[in-house]
């Protein structure tokens, strides 16, 4: 993988504010060539729910060509439109594996951990020791380096259960779970005339440039601990300069649905009655990230492991949370009485979230670009942290992609990952996914060729998942 | 076989501030979740019972290291249950423990980043100090305040931040807090937007400024630079630092659409100091050590301790005047303003904020119970009991000006129609809180209020594990590992020999491996089941008479009981529970874990209390006459 494109971030904002202004914000500073030479770039999405899902009725009832009617009844049955879009895959588990594999940590937490980075938890801390596929997509695709947007709908929660995305070894990102500050971030300058884009730059510069004075004189008085601590303070700051302006259009909502992120208490986003609502949001946020070109790579994160909410809209009305109906027991403690129809609870909640990300592919699709939809240039993955949430598998993952990712990948299948295996049967780490859709994004290994590996290579064999190719 | 499974955890504590009312964890999942801890292997368990060791007020309380090598090599209280392994030789991970850093931090034993490493030591020398970062950020709960004293704005920022760290039960935590992630983007976004909000509301500014502008803009900014800089910075600035603001106040016009130019000033001004590092962090750079390796701090990092213990904000200005003509250079000083503060209102938050993370208040929210046995039970029912808790607490402290022991055997109380009728009070009541007292033979302290018995309990049938554990961890500091992750949780069903919960407590930890641990926890937990999963007073059981009566080792004695009541005033008269509560409020004053070096520190303090029958003002008094509280200890922490 290409090391990230380096450039000092410094310069970044002097540039932005440098120059007479007549283009919108960045736009100057955006890497042009590289939208020459691709005027539709492929994105890709991760959506992300919990809990494992009711295996019997959420893939399509036959194996080959994706119909209306190999998805009626199933799960994926909201998904219908997109029938010719989709790809279920057969036949990768998680790795590092699950419950067979000595690695550290119980099935939730690897399920979580493992998920983006294909890589070990540590044992103290059970965070991943790896990064995640969304920051290296990010590093090598992103304008100017910028990050990946990362959004969770529901609470904040510490711990491995409750984060996907890794900058590094040990170093989760917590999801924004909040629309209105994501929006803020995705929104920049975005939408405001020259002279207003020439006042915010020039005062935070001005901020910037007297708190570096005031951080460099404290630091030069501080113990090596401290002064890392307030170095990475300062960091964090100057990386604000980065914000994630839009480089392809102005990343702008239209004003109703922007006034109704804005009117948002912040002290009621987790809230369950908000889920739906807030989830939308964070979709129209993703969808509108990957369009102005601010990020070429977005996870959404559903709740957490081990988590909520306790769903009682859209026809619903659960008394118990997703993870305890996805054991189908009443009692905290699993000594209560088994739910009487749990299996058809979780069969509702999956169905659910098909509706949902049937909302996203939705907004996606909308976006018209040069070479087709902004859908046709993604890899949206739908991905779990088990398959079977009773029994806490790791095999066979119900994962489903949407989106060709511009023609790399071959949609409309149900397919088995590797040929010669009975349909179900465990053959692929679900690393290869990721270097499928690495490669599908266009990006290159160090020596230029195409993507081999990715995750930990203890437990990540090299190649792609050739089957889901065109 | 039914899968061995804790419910989900709860949202560390930050998160909870944003925990959905309509959840379905119940509070009591925390606790679950920690007794199906991940499986972390042998190694911890041993780790845990060096931990053990660690502290010399623990030492008396913990299990032993054999019963602890015990559980290590034999599985664990459970070993060998049906259930627990499961699912067709798929080891059922019974361990959904996303707050197992948690878990752990309340045992005593965090992850080799509590400073309480070191051999076992009592006090054997002199109370010193401890070495502290020389930079602690403000928790978001001081960042609100010290915003809301500095511009008397209604605000709270906070909400909209990345949350804090729960380390040790405690969110202060000086080594953990840091600014990474997002948070230096929510300082910005905070800091324009108070900046902003202090500029356009009428007089908010102009209560800021030390003059009026049309004096001369220039010689106006300066003196509000120097005077308001001093209260944000919590000292005077230098004139380097001074300058620097002058100057990005007279290059302002033009940077902001609106407001004079001498409004743009102040406005771009307020934006850097509420991002400066001297604002964010607390600073403490008091090095010389010429007597000893012992620093005395100055006086402004005092008064800046001073206020954020008692106040959990920025000093005010009489405090600052105080450190600028050295009334806190010495412990007589110090003492008098100690006081001052404590007698203003802002004292009450900070004693309501320990007590909140130290019984775990926030486990009275959002609490369940099943509406066939508990018809009246709703949510604000939750709500009533904490506000109830808080109520009683700031009233023993402050209003009674009480101790430790009237904390754990009160039987006076505040309460509204909701709690009254959970009571069994007679007359009339309504959505007022009023002070009541209760039957003193059905109620003593804390421990027999409705929050407590209805958050350490089921939807219907009561806990007396949890309640157990809750005892022993949180009241008397002693150190119960949690249990290995492949354990069936399941109580036996109510049904042939089993008539009570006590029977099937019981019946479930008999197995000798379960005896290290539950010898411990079931009685005192039995204690409490004459109250129902409510917290209401019941006289039997599942139709079956109750026994509550049991036995606890307290002050290296065994003290019988018949009932709560019993167990509540023994542990008000227990030695070890007074220390405990001295140990959790010395590491929330402190901002840290205790260490072997503080023995002394925490015996001298436990004997001055002693001697103030633990009022619990005099032990936020005393906090501030110690040396560790005076002095920085050369070195990194």
């Amino acid at each position: 993988v290409k090391p990230p494109q380096t450039m000092s971030r410094r310069l970044f904002l002097r540039g932005a504010s440098g120059v007479a202004i007549a283009l919108p914000f960045l736009e100057s500073l955006a890497p042009r060539t590289a939208r020459a030479a691709d005027p539709t770039p492929r994105r890709f999405v991760a959506f992300m729910t919990h809990n494992g899902v009711d295996m019997a009725r959420f893939r399509p009832t036959a194996m080959g060509a994706i119909t209306p009617a190999t998805l009626a009844g199933t799960a994926l049955a909201p998904l219908s439109d997109w029938a010719s879009s989709m790809i279920v895959p057969r036949g990768i588990h998680t790795t590092p594996p699950g419950y067979t594999s000595a690695t550290p940590g119980d099935e939730h937490h690897k399920g979580m951990g493992h998920r983006l980075t294909c890589a070990p938890l540590d044992p103290s801390t059970l965070f991943a020791t790896g990064v995640s596929v969304d920051q290296v997509i990010a590093q090598a695709k992103n304008p100017a380096g910028a990050p990946p947007l990362t959004l969770n709908v529901g609470p904040h929660v510490d711990g491995v259960y409750a984060h996907s995305s890794y900058l590094g070894a040990g170093q989760p990102v917590t999801g924004e779970n909040n629309p209105w500050l994501a929006y803020q971030d995705l929104m920049g300058l975005a939408g405001l005339d020259d002279a207003q884009i020439a006042r915010i730059t020039a005062r935070r510069e001005s901020v910037l440039d007297l708190l570096e004075g005031e951080f460099g004189g404290l630091s030069a008085k501080l113990s090596t601990a401290d002064k890392a601590k307030l170095d990475m303070h300062l960091t964090s700051i100057r990386d604000l300069e980065l914000d994630m302006a839009g480089t392809l259009v102005p990343c702008l909502l239209d004003a109703k649905r922007a006034a109704e992120l804005e009117a948002l208490d912040p002290t009621t986003v987790a809230y369950d009655e908000n889920y739906g609502k807030i989830g939308r949001m964070q979709m129209d946020l993703v969808a509108l990230a990957l369009a102005c070109g601010s990020t070429a790579v977005a996870t959404l994160q559903w709740e957490n492991s081990v988590g909520g909410p306790i769903f009682g809209w859209d026809g619903m009305a659960h008394q118990y949370s997703h993870h305890k109906l996805s054991h189908g027991n009443t009692a905290d403690d699993n000594s209560g009485s088994i739910v009487a129809g749990y299996l058809d609870m979780v069969h509702e909640i999956d169905t659910w979230y098909a509706g949902e990300l049937a909302y996203l592919l939705g907004k996606l699709a909308a976006y018209t670009e040069t070479d087709g939809t902004l859908l046709d240039a993604c890899a949206v993955a739908w991905l779990h942290d088990m398959s079977d949430g009773f029994t806490h598998s790791y095999l066979d993952m119900p994962h489903v992609l949407v989106g060709s990712c511009g023609g790399y990948l071959q949609a409309g299948r149900h397919v088995q990952v590797s040929s010669g295996n009975p349909a179900g049967q465990s053959d692929a780490g679900h690393n290869k996914l990721f270097t499928t859709i690495m490669n599908g994004l266009g990006m290159q290994a160090d020596d230029g060729g195409p993507v081999t590996t990715f995750g930990d290579p203890l437990h990540c064999d090299p190649g792609e998942l050739d089957a889901l190719k065109a | 076989v039914v899968a061995a499974l804790a419910e989900r955890p709860e949202p560390g504590r930050g998160a909870e501030r944003h925990t959905p009312r309509t959840r379905s964890a119940h509070p009591y999942d925390v606790v679950f979740s920690k007794w199906a801890l991940a499986l972390r292997g042998l190694a911890s368990l041993r780790c845990k019972a060096v931990r053990c060791q660690v502290s010399f007020h623990l030492r008396a309380r913990s299990v032993s290291i054999a019963s602890l090598f015990f559980l290590g090599i034999d599985g664990g209280c459970y070993a060998g249950l049906p259930g627990s392994t499961a699912d067709g030789g798929a080891p059922e991970a019974s361990s959904d423990d996303a707050a197992h850093d948690d878990a752990a931090d309340e045992s005593g034993d965090s992850d080799g980043d509590d400073g309480s490493d070191g051999e076992p030591q009592d006090c054997d020398g002199e109370a010193t100090a401890v070495a502290m970062p020389g930079i602690v950020r403000l928790t978001h709960v001081q960042y609100d305040h010290s915003v809301q004293d500095l511009f008397g704005l209604d605000v709270q920022p906070s909400a909209a931040f990345l949350p804090d760290p729960a380390v040790a039960g405690f969110d202060n935590n000086a080594e953990a807090l840091a600014v990474g992630d997002r948070l230096g983007r929510d300082y910005r976004r905070a800091a324009e937007e108070i900046a902003g909000v202090v500029v356009a509301e009428p007089g908010v500014l102009a209560d800021l400024l030390p003059c009026a502008p049309d004096e001369g803009d220039v010689a106006c900014a300066e003196s509000f630079v120097v005077d308001f800089g001093r209260r944000v910075f919590r000292r005077p600035l230098t004139e380097t630092e001074a300058a620097r603001y002058v100057a990005l106040f007279s290059a302002a016009d033009g940077l902001y659409e609106t407001g004079t130019p001498f409004e743009q000033g102040i406005r771009v001004v307020l934006e850097a100091m509420l991002q400066s590092p001297s604002f964010l962090w607390r600073v403490e750079l008091s090095s010389d050590t010429t007597e000893g390796d012992l620093a005395p701090l100055d006086g402004y990092e005092i008064a800046t301790r001073l206020s954020y213990l008692l106040w959990g904000s920025t000093p005010d200005e009489e405090l600052l005047d105080a450190a600028e003509a050295g009334e806190l250079d010495d412990p007589t000083g110090i003492e008098t303003h100690a006081r001052r503060l404590l007698a203003d209102e802002r004292a009450k938050a900070t004693v309501r904020d320990f007590h909140d993370q130290w019984l775990q208040l926030d486990r009275y929210e959002d609490l369940q119970k099943d509406s066939a046995a508990f018809p009246h039970w709703d949510p604000a029912t939750g709500l009533a009991a904490q506000e109830e808790t808080r109520r009683f607490v700031e009233r023993v402290v402050f209003e009674e000006g009480g101790g430790y022991a009237d904390l754990l055997s009160s039987s006076s109380s505040v309460v509204n129609a909701d709690l009254a009728a959970i009571y069994g009070l007679t007359g009339e009541f309504d959505d007022a809180f009023v002070p009541v007292e209760l039957d003193p033979a059905a109620r003593a302290g804390l421990l027999t209020q409705v929050g407590f018995l209805a958050s350490h309990a089921f939807g219907q049938q009561t806990s007396p594990i949890h309640r157990g554990v809750f005892v022993h961890r949180q009241i008397l500091c002693t150190v119960i590992p949690d249990p290995p992750g492949d354990i069936d949780t399941s109580l036996p069903p109510l049904e042939g020999e089993i008539h009570t919960t006590r029977d099937a407590v019981e019946a479930h930890t008999s197995p000798q491996a379960c005896a290290g641990c539950h010898g411990l926890i079931n009685e005192p937990g039995f204690a409490f089941e004459g109250y129902d999963a409510i917290g209401a007073v019941r006289t039997k059981d599942n139709g079956w008479p109750l026994d509550t009566k049991g036995s606890i080792q307290l002050d290296d004695a065994v003290v019988e009981f018949d009932d709560a009541v019993g167990l509540a005033h023994a542990i008000a008269d227990s030695e070890d529970a007074r220390r405990c509560y001295l140990v959790n409020w010395y590491r929330y004053a402190n901002m840290r874990q205790e260490t072997a070096d503080d023995a002394c520190t925490l015996e001298e303090l436990h004997e001055t209390l002693d001697a103030a029958d633990y009022d619990v003002q005099e032990l936020l008094v005393a906090m501030t006459q110690t040396t560790t509280f005076r002095f920085r200890k050369a070195g990194e922490p």
